[in-house]
């Protein structure tokens, strides 16, 4: 990868530094031994390709979904089996206890399931009956 | 490095037509789009799913492939590096590991590659077990915790040593119901044969009614005394099964792990011992005695009304459908309210928990408004939550009375229609509009019930969350009982994970008894999980600690632990005088000892300064010491012990250059003749360490004495240069 000044780079680790509160900005690209080489001040003004790049690279290094929907959950009582629609696509996990599942700032919560890993949902009060109801029985 | 191969595993999987295959559930952007991965005749062909079959990728594979899975916050990673070092990358969800390390066993079978036997893999996550540890990855998913009924079963486990006074409570519940039920049925005789006459003048004698009364009089003291009896025992019954609860999961709790502690608020773990415990206590002793008299009530005034009269007692049942329709219905809202209820109190009491120990911050950036604003949220939500049961239970009474108010007119019309048709007499009617009082009263108390009991399942299953928990460092089977370990630790390839976090990747490390080690290394290089591990404090994910030739895990935990002392970075006094503190690792000793020791540690000068010397009360709420104070104590109370293996974990680290000064003295006292693990920021305090082991990133970097680590010019020579320059800053 090079950059504006001319110096190239590569194998480099991006990170988000507000991966909850706002992923696409603020991000951090550094190399192998996590020296900071420049920040991406907002991923949505670079080439798509660059973007989609260090999105699936991002995703690589912290992996996180971001949870659009709820189709159904086995149980309201934990452990229990969700079948949701992430950004990534139709995936299942399991909620291992209610305490996996909090309040985040603004509207919105973290989920990590029993594999430890993590969704995000983002606008609770815009997502559909169901979903909402879903979430607000454990926030 | 090229494994041997073994003849007999390859001719069998040659033979075998079942070759290795699998389904990775992430492509190679990460989204969720199954890949088949599989291997046959030594090709190793990758292909997606709904894609072309001219898509397909294949790699020739022989045995000297590497494979490697890693399961990293929930995502999974297979990567095979080929002989010619090109390195081939799928991604999967946690949740496919256990099936992708099988395949990959799979795989090296196949391709000829000697295996060791594979460990068993834990179900919940996939992480490799041995034996019968649980699982620390995951701690593999609980059976399903059943219903709010199953829940409240459970505690008759707990009940079991109360069962006669439970019995001869129950006995004295039935006979005031059946005492209860007498006065209602003198009502019908009272009527028809004394009042109705007197009112016709057929009648000119007084006396019966006296008699009757009298008898009202009875029935209702009869009903008075046991009704005492009976509370007072089920009080009596509840309040013990209540403290055996309470005691029991507080002794579980100290079984557990400090994984345990570590993943839950303090506040929680205190709520469910105290107030979780006082409300089973309370609905033990009244609700649920309330309860069985009210079913013995409403069955035996059935009974009754049936044995009176049947068609009135047909119409006087009339409301019952309505009312179970209408308790069914709203059932599933109430209980969610209830829960919604005390997650929002939860969250109110967390913001106090914030608040009150960051005081000093808030004062100091002048946020009070800030925080009583953010606790007036928190507030708002519980009236919210609130509001939502009352709304409902607001809409349920009247509707409740209601109904019953309508039965209650159905039983005068039909008693009405009957009386008319002379079948029966006023008698019978008043006996029926006294009976149906108590027994709609009765059934509203039984719908009362049935919060009560929502409630008191929740509590049930926090406890029970605790009680079902095993703790992650088991006992050993065949116990070795360690009696007084000299200290030769051996560390052999230990690994260590939090959660699918992986912090330690294979330590070697060799500690000769008496010796002292120095462990450096920046922050998040492992140090202190590895003395949790040589601690006991968890179980290493892969690989061993041995101290005198014997794994740590053969040796009972508690026996084991006697023989470690620790001094902290901050260390914890209990409420109590310095003395008992001191003395805290081996209660009952001599006050020569604790003197003793306390002189040793130089602790006993500051000591004879305190206004009850030996006596003062330290700790919360007690004399407030300073920190180099603290920790002389805490290295008394470590003497005291006189373990045979050290640890000092940051232990001058919160002390200024001065006073760690003084405690040298002290320490070079404990760490005389003991294998001591010193972690240590400050690279000077490690002057008297045999050797230095560097740790970075999980992995121990490099061993040696100040001198020769100083010559190698690594990592501890980077650190100490760093610190040598700051120090030189500060003089500045």
């Amino acid at each position: 990868m090079e950059l504006q000044d001319g110096s190239t780079h590569g194998n480099l680790i991006p990170l988000s530094l507000f991966p909850l509160s706002d992923g696409s900005k603020h991000i951090l690209l550094m190399d192998g031994d996590h020296r900071e080489i420049c920040m991406v001040e907002d991923l949505e003004k670079l080439t798509p390709t660059l973007s989609h790049a260090i999105t699936v690279e991002l995703l690589r290094n912290r992996f996180m979904l971001k949870l659009i929907k709820i189709h159904k959950v086995s149980s309201f009582r934990t452990p229990a089996e969700w079948s949701v629609l992430t950004d990534r696509g139709e995936s299942s996990l399991i909620l291992p206890s209610e305490e996996s599942l909090r309040r985040l700032p603004d509207d919105g919560a973290l989920i990590q399931d029993s594999q430890g890993l993590r969704y995000l949902v983002q606008g609770i009060s815009k997502m559909d009956g169901f979903s909402r109801k879903v979430i607000e029985y454990y926030i | 490095m090229i494994p041997d191969s073994d003849p007999k595993t390859v001719s069998q999987a040659n033979l075998s037509s079942n070759w290795p295959r699998i389904e990775v559930d992430l492509d190679e952007d990460l989204s969720f789009n199954p890949i088949t991965l599989d291997l046959q005749n030594f090709q190793l062909c990758s292909h997606k799913k709904g894609s072309p079959e001219s898509e397909k990728k294949c790699w020739t594979l022989g045995p000297a492939c590497v494979w490697e899975t890693s399961n990293q916050m929930g995502l999974g990673t297979l990567k095979c590096t080929r002989e010619n070092g090109e390195v081939l990358v799928w991604n999967f969800t946690g949740q496919k590991l256990a099936q992708v390390q099988q395949f990959v066993h799979d795989c090296k079978v196949a391709l000829g590659v000697v295996m060791e036997t594979i460990t068993t893999i834990c179900p919940g996550c996939g992480a490799s077990l041995k034996g019968e540890e649980t699982c620390l990855t995951c701690n593999p998913l609980p059976e399903e915790k059943g219903t709010s009924l199953k829940m409240l079963l459970r505690l008759y486990d707990f009940a079991k040593p109360q069962m006669p006074l439970i019995v001869l409570g129950f006995f004295l519940t039935l006979l005031s119901t059946l005492v209860g039920l007498i006065p209602p049925y003198l009502t019908m005789p009272l009527t028809d044969d004394v009042l109705i006459p007197m009112q016709q003048g057929k009648l000119k004698n007084f006396t019966p009614v006296f008699w009757y009364i009298g008898f009202l009089a009875l029935a209702a003291a009869g009903t008075w005394v046991l009704e005492w009896a009976r509370s007072f025992f089920s009080s009596w019954v509840s309040e013990r099964i209540s403290a055996n609860l309470r005691m029991r999961t507080y002794s579980h709790l100290h079984t557990l792990s400090m994984e345990y502690f570590g993943s839950k608020r303090t506040g929680d773990i205190m709520s469910r011992i105290s107030s979780d415990t006082y409300q089973l206590c309370n609905f033990l002793s009244s609700h649920m005695v309330d309860f069985a008299s009210d079913i013995l009530m409403v069955i035996l005034t059935a009974v009754t009304l049936f044995a009176i009269n049947p068609i009135l007692a047909v119409a006087s049942l009339t409301p019952f459908p309505f009312i179970s329709f209408l308790v069914y219905k709203v059932r599933g809202n109430l209980l969610s309210g209830y829960r919604k209820g005390s997650i929002v109190w939860s969250d109110m009491t967390s913001v106090l928990a914030d608040t009150i120990p960051g005081i000093r911050v808030v004062k100091a950036f002048a946020q009070e408004k800030r925080e009583i604003e953010r606790f007036d949220q928190a507030n708002e939500r519980v009236i919210l939550a609130n509001d939502r049961i009352n709304l409902w239970w607001a809409i349920i009474w009247p509707l409740i009375s209601f109904t019953t108010t309508l039965g209650l007119l159905v039983v005068w019309a039909v008693a009405a229609w009957q009386i008319y048709q002379g079948q029966i007499t006023v008698g019978v009617l008043t006996a029926f509009l006294a009976y149906i009082g108590r027994f709609y009263a009765r059934s509203e108390s039984m719908i009362r019930f049935m919060s009560y009991a929502q409630r008191a399942s929740a509590s049930a299953g926090r406890l029970f969350e605790i009680l079902d928990r095993k703790p992650s460092v088991p006992e050993p089977i065949q116990p070795i009982h360690p009696e007084k370990l000299d200290g030769n630790i051996t560390i052999r390839d230990l690994r260590f994970s939090y959660g699918s976090r992986e912090v330690l990747h294979g330590i070697n490390l060799d500690i000769r008894k008496g010796e002292m080690i120095g462990i450096v290394g920046p922050s998040g290089a492992g140090k202190t999980t590895l003395i949790n591990l040589i601690c006991r404090f968890f179980d290493p994910t892969h690989g061993s600690i041995s101290v005198d030739g014997n794994d740590v895990r053969k040796y009972p935990v508690s026996e084991y632990r006697k023989n470690i002392g620790m001094v902290l970075q901050d260390p914890f006094l209990f409420f109590g005088s310095i003395a008992d503190n001191i003395a805290y690792g081996k209660p009952g000793v001599t006050r020569e000892e604790v003197i003793g020791a306390a002189r040793f540690a130089k602790a006993h000068p500051f000591i004879l300064n305190l206004s009850e010397a030996y006596d003062s009360l330290v700790g919360e709420r007690g004399q407030s010491l300073s920190s180099g104070e603290r920790q002389r104590v805490s290295i008394a109370r470590a003497l005291l012990v006189d373990p045979g293996i050290l640890i000092l974990d940051e232990a001058t680290s919160a002390l200024d250059a001065e006073t760690e000064k003084e405690l040298q003295g002290a320490l070079e006292n404990l760490v005389e003749g003991r294998t001591t693990i010193a972690i240590a920021h400050r690279l000077s305090t490690l002057r008297r360490a045999d050797r230095l082991v560097v740790m970075d990133k999980g992995k121990i970097v490099e061993v040696g004495t100040h001198a020769e680590l100083i010559n190698k010019d690594g990592l501890y020579s980077r650190l100490h240069k760093a610190q040598q320059t700051l120090a030189a800053g500060y003089t500045i």
